[in-house]
């Protein structure tokens, strides 16, 4: 009898496991979601928008060999992936909110933020709002995309917002 | 099999299983030697003593991948399979050669170095001719095991159901190479040829892994961990899950991040739990029967479940691109290298002839390569969740804390040590593999 009862365990542990298997992996299409592409852009156009946005607030300063930006809270702002970093550093103020768009130059690379990852091919470009905490935000690419590539991660720096003084 | 089986092989099977062991112990040796060098070289102080520059640090590290994990599991397999079924030489030879093209490149310093996941490679043709001619021997060899029958004993059943899983696996290699444009950037198309796949390989590995702790527990215990419909269930499944796999390139496409995404989902949802429950039933064995310690079934299951539930437990709180990744396959790599370590001691060399002598220096390699692989991945935890990045070296790394400097000495110190035991091992073995054969083989 008692050899029997293992048998029976045996065999409801083994459908047991094997009906949990296929449970889990029901789950799976829910983990797939379709890729953001994007909006199509000039490769072009998004430099002279990048360049523009350089000219008009840079610090003066430089970190690891790149201009440093500090966009006003509201306005656009233009990062370029390329092996292996995001161009320009940037300064934003805590508390503000800002549009993003991230296009690459050269290979392909993506964009890992606030735990939604998107694709960046030449010739698109991906957008993503940040409102920026005390914490800088980590944006990396999450793509392997070269030697550099654990390396590639967007410097940012968050200026704290100044108490109101009479 | 039986003590009688062991010796009951044709000398020309006998020559097949040692050129397998051959192939595996010494891939190790050469993985071992690297592993070694990337060890010091990410140690703080002592990596400013290194003559080399970064060029062969990435080399070595592709070799290092490759070796440590691609050859010398699969090579195991292949023994495992001359050791279980007749079959003929040319899937070794093959195998070999595979092998021996894989290190011209590297020997050449020549070859761009791509550290793509699952498996790195030099970007040169000899590279991926050695990579193709290896997988080609290793399926021909593994073809022998057939496919898992109901009712067929557990460890036979696992066996088979690891050939299915690795003709997936090349399966998906295969697809991915077919439908990866032509001209895409490199960096990707490496990422993208070797993702699907490199994940089913670890469908093969835990296989293994499962098969080894099945055998040795019967060694060490006298009883498998399962029973044996609910062992099969645990292979079966794994094979089963590995076989679903390619369907993935029919769902998306193989550049995008919802490809990428598929493989990781189908290893979180498809692998955990068979050797989360064989874990279990040999946890069970230890709390109600007391091993004898000196054996090496005994040390290896005990060291093994550890090392590898801790990269198991790892492996669900990555980060993108921090040292957390290595953590989690360097413990469950070490897991399985210690069961297959147990696997040689008790199943591999004895069936040549060529017993290992129980003693200490056989113990020093199990506690110096566990109890040194388990610092090892710790530190490696404990760093990248400081945030350092992971496949870097020297100033590279931005060790910019006492935290970080702290827990990458323990990645520095452990891996030492690990490598240590992983030399013991791979020295006595040689030295038995080159001893006269002491068996009256047919």
């Amino acid at each position: 009898m008692r050899a029997e009862g293992s048998k029976k365990f045996d065999r409801a542990g083994g459908l047991l496991l094997l009906l949990s298997t296929i449970g889990l992996l029901a789950l799976l299409p829910a983990w797939i979601r379709p890729d953001p592409l994007g909006r199509s852009v000039d490769p072009e156009v998004f430099e002279v928008r990048l360049s523009a946005m350089v000219a008009t607030h840079a610090t003066g300063a430089e970190a690891d060999g790149m201009p440093v930006v500090r966009p006003p809270p509201g306005s656009e702002v233009y990062l370029r992936a390329e092996r292996w970093r995001f161009y320009p550093a940037l300064e934003l103020a805590e508390g503000g909110s800002y549009r993003l768009h991230v296009a690459s130059r050269d290979a392909v690379h993506s964009l890992a933020a606030e735990g939604s990852e998107r694709l960046l091919v030449s010739g698109r470009m991906q957008s993503l709002d940040l409102t920026a905490t005390a914490e800088p935000p980590r944006l990396q690419c999450g793509e392997y995309c070269g030697l550099g590539h654990n390396r590639m991660a967007a410097r940012i720096t968050i200026l704290p917002s100044r108490p109101s003084g009479r | 099999m039986d003590a009688a089986d062991l010796v009951a092989f044709s000398p020309e099977r006998a020559r097949e299983i040692r050129g397998w062991c051959w192939l595996a112990i010494g891939a190790l040796a050469i993985a071992g030697a690297l592993a070694l060098l990337l060890a010091l070289s990410r140690t703080p102080v002592v990596q400013d003593w290194l003559p080399w520059d970064s060029d062969f640090f990435h080399r070595g590290l592709v070799t290092h991948v490759v070796f440590s994990f691609e050859i010398w599991f699969l090579a195991v397999a292949g023994s495992l399979a001359a050791l279980t079924a007749r079959g003929n030489r040319l899937g070794l030879c093959l195998a070999a050669a595979g092998a021996a093209l894989l290190l011209l490149p590297t020997l050449a310093n020549t070859g761009e170095p791509s550290l793509n996941n699952y498996v790195p490679v030099l970007v040169h043709p000899l590279y991926y001719l050695g990579l193709g001619v290896f997988a080609a021997g290793i399926s021909l060899a593994v073809k022998r095991l057939g496919t898992p029958r109901p009712g067929q004993e557990p460890g036979r059943f696992g066996l088979s159901s690891l050939n299915l899983a690795l003709l997936s696996a090349l399966a998906c290699f295969a697809i991915a190479a077919l439908l990866i444009p032509a001209g895409t950037d490199s960096a990707h198309a490496n990422e993208r040829l070797f993702w699907g796949g490199g994940h089913v390989l670890q469908f093969v590995n835990t296989l293994l892994l499962l098969w080894a702790w099945h055998e040795l527990a019967r060694i060490a215990f006298h009883r498998p961990p399962l029973p044996p419909v609910l062992a099969r269930a645990c292979f079966g499944i794994l094979a089963l899950v590995a076989l679903a796999a390619p369907l993935i390139y029919l769902w998306t496409d193989v550049l995008t991040i919802a490809h990428r995404r598929a493989f990781t989902a189908l290893f979180w949802l498809g692998l955990p739990l068979p050797p989360m429950v064989m874990g279990v039933g040999l946890a069970r064995l230890f709390a109600r029967q007391r091993p004898d310690w000196r054996s090496p079934a005994a040390l290896a299951l005990a060291l093994s479940l550890p090392v590898f539930a801790l990269g198991g437990l790892a492996g669900f709180f990555l980060g993108v691109a921090d040292t957390r990744t290595p953590s989690h396959y360097h413990a469950v790599i070490g897991g399985v290298n210690l069961a297959l370590m147990g696997v040689f001691h008790t199943r591999l060399l004895p069936a040549l002839g060529r017993p290992v002598k129980p003693g200490k220096l056989l113990r020093a390699q199990y506690l110096l390569y566990g109890f040194g692989q388990l610092l090892h991945a710790l530190g490696f935890y404990l760093a990248g969740a400081a945030g350092v990045a992971r496949k870097t070296a020297g100033a590279d790394q931005g060790l910019d804390s006492a935290w970080k400097l702290a827990s990458m000495a323990a990645v520095g110190l452990g891996g030492a040590v690990a490598v240590i035991g992983g030399v013991l091992f791979v020295a006595t073995t040689l030295a038995v593999l080159l001893r006269r054969d002491r068996t009256h083989a047919r």
